[in-house]
């Protein structure tokens, strides 16, 4: 992974350290830091080293004094009209800084730290009472990267470094001597905080996200044992530590909001614990806000592992938070790819231990995560529903399923990236894109990338297959298929495949291609080309023939 | 002047050195990595380990162990 650096402070002093403490968490890490003064010659020099290094990531960290020069220490020098007008200056500036990066490295993440208020301004309380004081100018510029987020969506990320100051003490983040000396604001005792910051992000951007949060029951979600103390001696709601696991249960509340599942994973006997659930009055995460729950006396590990098989996803895309060390430790044990948190102190520190875990952090939210926890309640009723018919043909009838079929719709290319890279299981070759990827498949005229929503009686499934097709003149050959788990086992992959024939059909394609790659995880897929009558004519290649006949499926699909 | 010798393994590790090589008479003139950059994180260096603030106008002169060696124990004694 490549990192680049442009910062307005001289960071020389520091960089070494930075490289030694990211290379405890990233061994992969090449890092680029522009030389000191040079980082806005570095974005419009295209040929200069930062367009050589071919980053994954940029971070831009610059200061506030640099985008406004002397103007920051003699602010009365300019009229109220001319410092309004620094306004309009300063964001030209900075529209001028992010059009070239987004458009000059289009599969690069680019990362802008938002600037700080300052305190110690020459004018003191006199700059908040005077038109376009400094702080001012400072708002209105930190509202304007809003807008300009707004405008590049996920090609520009905003980083709260002001959040980061405020957090650490204004007072106690600078050293004016390491300035005057070398260039470089940040006192020695801020490192470790921008480190971990600066780091913060650079995980968000480059590992998976955590899919699902587990937690305990006792003393984890309430305070007390609902075995020995009973239902009106547990502590929550109320005043004190009470009040505190009812903010507990909102933060976690927030995930699911943000379309990470919630479960629960506790050692009781099932009708106390689900007396709580559903009867308490401060109970916060009701019983459907679970997506499953484990209330027995199996131990923790198995009920993780069947806790994931319910929800289709892996065991290491789950966080388990328990109180209980020797929990935390045994799952810890046999299953080292979960995320343990071992919760310590009061709930208040709960939420602070939860709001820090980086796995769970995220820069995007689609509308697909809005409403999945929705999605997957509506998946209990189909299976509710599933268990009533003893022939799959006529539940199947039953579903009323609608396919909604799209060719290179860009309004989906955030979705249809976000699908390549977390679908496992039912995913025929596991190619991972970038939005940039897809925006260029649906536009180099070489491919046709489908996507299929699904709904049905009990409601929208959303976009759920995707295929990219590679379209030459003589064969067309599938580099993508995958499925999301969600709908596994409805047939939507027949119905997406036979659009797929029938699109060749027209075309008078006569060969159709696909490739199978095995990972650990898509044994889902494996049968897929051999039960839709392909033959394997290598290793990992499958063809087919046409004309064809299409295939059998009971989803009716809608296409414009 | 005595070298305090917990000065003396500080200097010598910063530098990647024996502690032999460093004494009251090393300095920026015979140690070759004591440019003006490494100078600056030496006395954050020192600074952290004696939980001691240099000025300003203090720190362009600490550039060699005797010098550093005085002002510590100006400010410690």
């Amino acid at each position: 992974m490549k990192i680049a650096f442009l910062t307005s402070y001289n960071s020389d002093l520091f960089k070494k350290k930075f490289e030694q403490f990211l290379s405890q968490t990233y061994s992969n890490c090449e890092i680029f830091w522009n030389s000191y003064g040079l980082h806005e010659q570095s974005v419009f020099n295209n040929t200069g080293p930062l367009y050589k290094f071919e980053p994954d990531i940029i971070i831009v960290h610059f200061e506030i004094e640099w985008l406004f020069g002397d103007f920051f220490y003699d602010p009365l020098s300019l009229s109220d009209l001319d410092r309004n007008n620094k306004i309009e200056e300063t964001k030209s500036k900075l529209n001028l800084l992010i059009n070239v990066l987004v458009d000059k490295f289009p599969k690069t993440k680019i990362v802008f730290e938002n600037f700080i208020q300052r305190s110690l301004l020459k004018l003191g309380t006199l700059d908040a009472n005077i038109n376009f004081g400094i702080n001012e100018i400072i708002s209105v510029l930190n509202n304007h990267l809003f807008q300009l987020k707004k405008q590049f969506g996920e090609r520009l990320i905003i980083h709260n470094y002001a959040d980061l100051v405020l957090t650490h003490g204004r007072i106690n983040f600078f050293d004016k001597r390491l300035y005057r000396l070398a260039k470089n604001s940040f006192a020695a005792s801020f490192y470790t905080t921008l480190f971990e910051h600066y780091s913060e992000i650079i995980n968000i951007l480059s590992s998976p996200r955590k899919k699902c949060i587990v937690v305990d029951l006792d003393n984890t979600l309430w305070g007390g044992v609902i075995g020995q103390d009973g239902f009106d001696k547990i502590e929550l709601g109320g005043f004190g530590s009470g009040e505190a696991y009812v903010q507990f249960q909102k933060a976690l509340l927030n995930f699911y909001r943000k379309g990470i599942f919630v479960a629960v994973c506790s050692k009781n006997n099932y009708d106390d614990a689900l007396e709580v659930i559903e009867k308490h009055p401060d109970m916060i995460l009701q019983k459907q806000f679970f997506s499953s729950l484990k209330i027995n006396w199996i131990d923790k590990a198995t009920n993780i592992k069947s806790i994931a098989k319910d929800l289709n996803i892996g065991t290491d895309s789950i966080v388990f938070l328990d109180d209980n060390p020797a929990e935390c430790e045994l799952v810890k044990q046999q299953m080292p790819e979960v995320e343990v948190v071992n919760l310590t102190g009061d709930p208040d520190n709960y939420i602070k231990q939860l709001l820090s875990l980086n796995s769970l952090k995220t820069v995007i939210i689609t509308e697909e995560d809005l409403s999945r926890n929705i999605m997957h309640s509506d998946d209990e009723k189909r299976k509710d529903f599933s268990q009533s018919f003893t022939n799959l043909n006529d539940y199947y009838k039953s579903l009323d399923m609608q396919g909604y079929v799209f060719v290179n719709d860009q309004s989906q290319t955030s979705r249809i990236a976000q699908l390549t890279q977390k679908t496992n299981q039912f995913n025929l070759t596991t190619k991972r894109y970038s939005v940039e990827d897809i925006r260029k498949f649906m536009s180099d005229n070489l491919h046709r990338v489908y996507s299929l929503k699904l709904t049905d009686k009990f409601g929208d499934n959303g976009i759920v297959l995707i295929a990219i097709v590679n379209i030459k003149k003589e064969e067309w050959f599938i580099d993508t298929f995958l499925m999301s788990c969600r709908v596994i086992g409805r047939q939507a992959e027949t119905a997406l495949l036979n659009e797929i024939i029938s699109d060749a059909l027209k075309e008078n394609i006569s060969i159709l291609k696909g490739e199978f790659i095995r990972s650990k995880k898509n044994a889902p897929a494996e049968e897929f080309y051999k039960n839709h009558d392909f033959k394997l004519i290598n290793d990992n290649i499958w063809e087919l023939r046409l004309p064809q006949n299409l295939f059998n499926h009971y989803i009716t699909i809608n296409r414009d | 002047m005595n070298l305090d010798s917990k000065l003396q393994t500080l200097i010598a590790e910063f530098f990647n050195k024996d502690i032999a090589d460093i004494n009251i008479d090393s300095s920026k003139d015979n140690i070759e990595e004591w440019d003006s950059l490494e100078h600056i994180k030496l006395v954050l260096e020192i600074e952290e380990n004696y939980s001691v603030k240099f000025s300003l106008d203090v720190i362009p002169n600490l550039t060699s162990v005797q010098a550093i060696q005085e002002e510590l124990n100006k400010i410690i004694l």
